[in-house]
């Protein structure tokens, strides 16, 4: 028997437990540092704590009787206090598993476990945990694996200059752009100070050149030209790190493959639950030598933060 | 083929949880709203909605669902106003989810949720025996003695 990291906690108590930060904070910069700053604040804000204390002990009891088990056949995940959620996934149905290690949970020991069946209409993950990494060996021990006698050998794995050269032909303004406006979205009003200065900067920095070299260019010309730079370089860093370090071992029943360099993703895919394999190639990468396969699997890529395609290339 | 029914303990138990959440909502009128004939409006409508749900709409959910299950296959008939047959291949189970509730035996909260390919057949309101029955027919479950397993 297993049990998921005691992150978990944290998100049981609470999708946005982290907003009673501030008013905690506030609270104590209000009160005066005397000798009985404690017990005066502990007075006024005692109701608040225990409101704390009481999802932070809500998250721990759901933690708690969360498990995970196994069978000889079944991978067992029990969820819930007053109505028990038990699931049983056959590991012969599972077609892909995937494990990832956000940089931010790598202190903590923790990383998401997701794995997933072809069941479902929409694109949901069948099992989601947050284990540690000594639940995970534990798990994977039962989960589908590349035999090291009957590896394919010789299979291609693409170099350093292969995954830069991926990502200048993938990175492109656009999704830079959709970076920059997710950015915008969840970092609110400080993102924004930050990058208008920056851009404030910029626009002063150019005009000082452009007066300099006497190009009657025109300021918004300037700005959008600056804009799509910086979107397109800033799509190529992403796409560096989530790809770099990619590799693939396969032999005649799964396929492991795993990239990333910064939040480092690995996938296991049964190869007989493999819908089909799309190989792209543009006049660019046909020059070039290179190749993208796309792999339709269940559960591969049905998280929205996964990529839905591996891309290989071979320079 | 055998024939299962829900469990009639459960429209007890739904009855009671719905009457709860009709006294809370209309303690909550009457504190937030200080307008006595908005207050008796919302009362009637509640009451009424709920008296709908308790003794028309319930009862005859109730009746209208019904599971038969063979040796190869679970088939799921419910529906008030649009009759629905949802039949699932035992072979085509994915996996499987068992819920139940505290005491499920009284209440007849065992549901079970079989996830096939391309959808998913919910199973409600079963007795706990037609539960285990309904899970060692299909063997979407391999736990045996599994306390979990209603």
């Amino acid at each position: 028997m297993c049990r998921e990291h005691p992150l978990k906690i944290l998100k049981y108590s609470a999708k946005n437990i982290w907003l009673l930060i501030f008013p905690l904070l506030r609270g104590i910069y209000t009160y005066h540092f005397d000798k009985n700053w404690f017990y005066s604040w502990v007075q006024g804000a005692w109701f608040d704590i225990a409101v704390l204390g009481a999802i932070i002990i809500f998250g721990f009891t759901r933690w708690a009787f969360s498990r995970i088990d196994f069978t000889e056949d079944e991978l067992v995940h029990r969820d819930g206090v007053f109505v028990r959620v038990n699931t049983y996934i056959p590991f012969r149905n599972i077609s892909s598993v995937t494990v990832e290690r956000p940089i931010y949970m790598a202190p903590l020991g923790a990383m998401r476990f997701r794995c997933d069946t072809r069941a479902g209409i929409f694109k949901t993950v069948d099992l989601k945990l947050l284990v540690s990494n000594k639940t995970r060996r534990k798990i994977m021990e039962h989960m589908i694996d590349v035999d090291e006698k009957k590896k394919i050998e010789g299979i291609p794995q693409p170099k350093a200059l292969s995954i830069l050269l991926f990502s200048v032909f993938f990175s492109s303004g656009f999704s830079g752009t959709v970076y920059l406006a997710t950015f915008f979205f969840k970092g609110g009003d400080i993102a924004y100070d930050i990058i208008s200065r920056s851009l404030n900067i910029i626009t002063l920095e150019t005009a000082k050149i452009t007066e300099k070299l006497v190009l009657k260019i025109p300021t918004a010309a300037i700005f959008i030209g600056v804009f799509f730079i910086a979107s397109w370089f800033l799509s190529f860093l992403v796409n560096v790190f989530r790809y770099g370090k990619f590799n693939i071992e396969c032999d005649k029943n799964c396929m492991k493959v795993g990239y990333g360099i910064i939040d480092r993703k690995e996938y296991r895919i049964k190869n007989s639950h493999i819908n089909y394999t799309d190989l792209r190639q543009n006049l660019i990468m046909k020059l070039m030598g290179a190749v993208a396969v796309d792999i339709s699997c269940a559960g591969y890529g049905s998280s929205k933060k996964q990529a839905s395609c591996a891309a290989s290339c071979q320079a | 083929m055998k024939q299962f029914y829900p469990d009639r303990h459960c429209l007890t138990t739904l009855r009671l949880l719905i009457t709860a959440i009709v006294v809370i909502i209309l303690f909550a009128v009457r504190y937030f709203i200080p307008v006595d004939k908005i207050v008796m409006l919302c009362i009637i409508v509640v009451i009424a909605i709920a008296c709908f749900e308790m003794f028309v709409h319930l009862p005859m959910f109730f009746n209208s669902i019904s599971y038969s299950a063979t040796s190869t296959e679970v088939t799921k008939s419910s529906g008030v106003f649009i009759k629905v047959h949802q039949s699932v291949r035992y072979s085509s189970i994915q996996y499987t989810t068992v819920i139940s509730s505290p005491f499920s035996q009284y209440t007849g909260f065992n549901f079970i949720i079989f996830f096939v390919y391309g959808g998913q057949l919910r199973l409600l309101f079963l007795k706990q025996a037609d539960a285990q029955e309904i899970i060692k027919l299909s063997g979407g479950v391999s736990v045996k003695g599994d306390k979990y397993v209603p």
